[in-house]
């Protein structure tokens, strides 16, 4: 897995490729944790490269939800690999944040 | 030569020392013991008086080579024979293809059917063609069980059966190399034609007779279940009256005798149900490597969503301040372990995509995670919570793999089903939570049914929301002969695959056509990513309804299905 960060003028977006599952979920997990302690509040997940992920990946989504909860804050996910974006949609993830079709759908939505 | 002096009585064999064989004076033992797997197998060394005994080389070159350098560690040139308890290749591929055992002049010690086998480099009855493995030109010195006896100046064969009560006689002889204590040997086939047991002392070298009755095992060419059910009851008889106290199996940990007899009592009640097994032939294996990637891709898929909704409920709860539920609720399947095991699976497919593993090793390995994952997989705490329909579905995908992998196919267990009624059932608990809110307000007053009832209305996820959903029915569509518990099961499954592919509208259509009922599930707009491999899935499972699946794929890519009309005579 692998996890890029790119500041936008509003939100941290955050591009993750690869396999998220038991072994890379902590890094992410990790990675996420340190950008919230940094201040970031705003949050958006590209994961169209994500072929795969396993229940630990969606703990970590979970849990990062649950840190951003402030009337400011914002975490969501863009345009999720088919793969991604079944799991999320059959688990019900959808009822706890919102995913995108497109990056421009987020900026649009948190303006 | 460091040797373990063992107290009396103490009869506990350790693995890689020299230890003295318990019940002979002048005989050492040293185990080589290997993690299980079907690559290799344990092997064993005995020093006699004045020869090595080698109870089956294994099929590693690096195996080999740590027993003779253990066999040089002792200091004394003595005669080497190798003695296999069959010609199965993870016993005996290093006897065949290792130079020491040409330099070394190792005698090699065989059942007359598997010596045969070996001389006439059989590919089927070693199970070399599983593993694409090639043979050699070997000659077998010692023929054991062949009939006659034998004497010369090397060794000595004398044949003296046991009688057994209730049972064709066990047939054994004595071997006695040099100077050396006798060797019993025991003919027990089933496992393969040659399986044979061998007992020095107190020890009896079981080959691979524990596990003969194994899925994966059971089935391979030579296999005979009237055979195994002959042979454990007599290793039940020798172990009940003989004086041996511990067992060494072909592979993994050695036993004290009473664990050894009990596995074998199990045995003979499991082995008298595998009748009719397939034969794990090449193509068994491969049709079944195949099976298990598209499985596996659906089981990691399955309990990816189970532990997600799980988790969605959970962080619910903890938003609600019912913290000690929420842990509840996300303690409810070892997500960890799950997810450890699928990904040792995946690791392993990647090997076995690189050339590294051959169908049969992939077939073995998904057993083992199937296994597993049906160990802790908690049906009824799951079915209380979420949609009992994808409980049931991870739970039977386990089930159905475990039955193939045993050899046996999966027959659907057809009946009469109302197709309008099934669907419309189906759609309605796809559409609606098992509780509403009138039902919640009912049961206000009762806290545990409360908290019941929202968990579960939580758990429940709107797939079809949003979704245009057409269904056009024939006026009179008759019922169709499928499997009652699968059909509306399966009908689900491809909803959800509409739903997760974020289909904008549904069609469904019905009508009686060539005398089948055919059902059509069509989505509209949507991404459409249904990959072969969940097409292959989708066919299997159609299958296993009692009816045929074809995927159109297009614009709007549709799911045909049919099943033979319901008559009296086609229902089982």
């Amino acid at each position: 897995m692998e996890v890029r960060k790119f500041n936008k003028q509003s939100f941290v977006l955050i591009e993750v490729s690869g396999r998220v599952d038991t072994t890379s979920a902590p890094d992410l997990e990790t990675e996420i944790n340190r950008l919230i302690g940094e201040g970031n509040r705003r949050l958006l997940l590209n994961m169209s490269d994500v072929a795969y992920i396993s229940s630990g990946g969606l703990r970590v989504l979970l849990a990062t939800a649950k840190k951003l909860r402030g009337d400011n804050d914002r975490l969501g996910l863009c345009s999720p690999s088919p793969e991604v974006n079944k799991i999320l949609k059959l688990a019900g993830f959808t009822s706890i944040f919102p995913i995108y079709a497109h990056e421009d759908d987020a900026v649009a939505a948190w303006k | 030569m460091r040797m373990t002096q063992l107290p009396p009585g103490n009869e506990i064999i350790s693995q890689g020392e020299w230890q003295e064989v318990p019940g002979l004076e002048n005989t050492a033992l040293f185990p080589y013991i290997r993690k299980i797997d079907t690559i290799s197998s344990n092997s064993y060394l005995l020093l006699q008086r004045d020869n090595l005994i080698l109870i089956d080389p294994g099929g590693l070159p690096e195996q080999t080579d740590t027993i003779f350098s253990v066999i040089d560690d002792t200091g004394r040139d003595r005669p080497i024979t190798a003695l296999l308890t069959h010609v199965h290749i993870d016993h005996c591929l290093q006897a065949l293809f290792h130079p020491g055992f040409r330099e070394r002049g190792v005698a090699l010690g065989v059942q007359a059917e598997g010596a045969s086998a070996l001389e006439r480099k059989d590919t089927r009855l070693t199970q070399a063609r599983l593993f694409s493995q090639e043979l050699c030109d070997t000659k077998v010195g010692i023929r054991l069980l062949a009939g006659a006896d034998h004497s010369d100046t090397r060794y000595s064969l004398h044949g003296c059966d046991i009688p057994v009560p209730d049972g064709k006689a066990l047939e054994m002889q004595s071997l006695t190399i040099g100077a050396g204590e006798p060797i019993g040997v025991y003919h027990t086939p089933g496992h393969s034609p040659d399986s044979i047991c061998l007992k020095a002392g107190n020890i009896l070298f079981t080959g691979d007779l524990l596990f003969a009755a194994n899925p994966g095992i059971a089935g391979l060419c030579g296999w005979s279940q009237s055979d195994l059910v002959s042979s454990v009851k007599k290793m039940i008889w020798l172990l009940e009256h003989d004086t041996i106290t511990v067992c060494c199996p072909g592979h993994g940990r050695i036993l004290p005798a009473g664990q050894a007899l009990a596995i074998l009592r199990k045995m003979e009640r499991n082995v008298a149900s595998l009748s009719g097994i397939d034969e794990i032939s090449p193509e068994w294996a491969r049709e079944t490597a195949l099976y298990a990637d598209d499985l596996m891709a659906e089981v990691s898929e399955l309990f990816s969503v189970i532990a997600g909704r799980l988790y969605v409920v959970s962080h619910i709860m903890d938003e609600l301040e019912e913290a000690g539920e929420a842990e509840r609720i996300r303690s409810l399947v070892g997500t960890d372990v799950i997810d450890g095991l699928i990904e040792d699976f995946t690791r392993f497919v990647e090997e076995y995509r690189a050339g590294r593993k051959v169908d049969v090793h992939l077939t073995l390995k998904a057993g083992q995670i199937v296994q597993k994952l049906d160990d802790i997989f908690g049906r009824e705490d799951l079915g209380t919570i979420l949609d009992p329909s994808l409980v049931r579905r991870a739970g039977r995908l386990l089930t159905d793999y475990m039955t193939v992998f045993r050899g046996f196919r999966v027959e659907p267990l057809t009946g009469e089903v109302d197709t309008l009624g099934s669907l419309n059932t189906c759609l309605q608990s796809i559409r609606e939570s098992p509780y509403s809110e009138e039902d919640l307000l009912e049961l206000s007053d009762d806290i545990d049914a409360y908290q019941k009832a929202l968990i579960s209305r939580l758990a429940f996820v709107p797939l079809l929301k949003g979704i245009d959903l057409e269904f056009q029915r024939s006026p009179a569509v008759p019922p169709a002969c499928a499997c009652l518990e699968r059909f509306p099961d399966f009908i689900r499954t491809i909803l959800e695959e509409l739903s997760g592919n974020e289909v904008t509208g549904i069609t469904i259509k019905t009508r009686e056509r060539d005398r089948s009922v055919e059902l059509s599930i069509s989505g509209r707009g949507g991404v459409h990513s249904i990959s072969d491999q969940k097409e292959r899935f989708l066919k299997r499972e159609c299958r296993s309804c009692g009816g045929t699946f074809v995927l159109i794929r297009g614009k709007e890519p549709t799911f045909l299905l049919t099943f033979p009309i319901a008559t009296g005579q086609s229902l089982e």
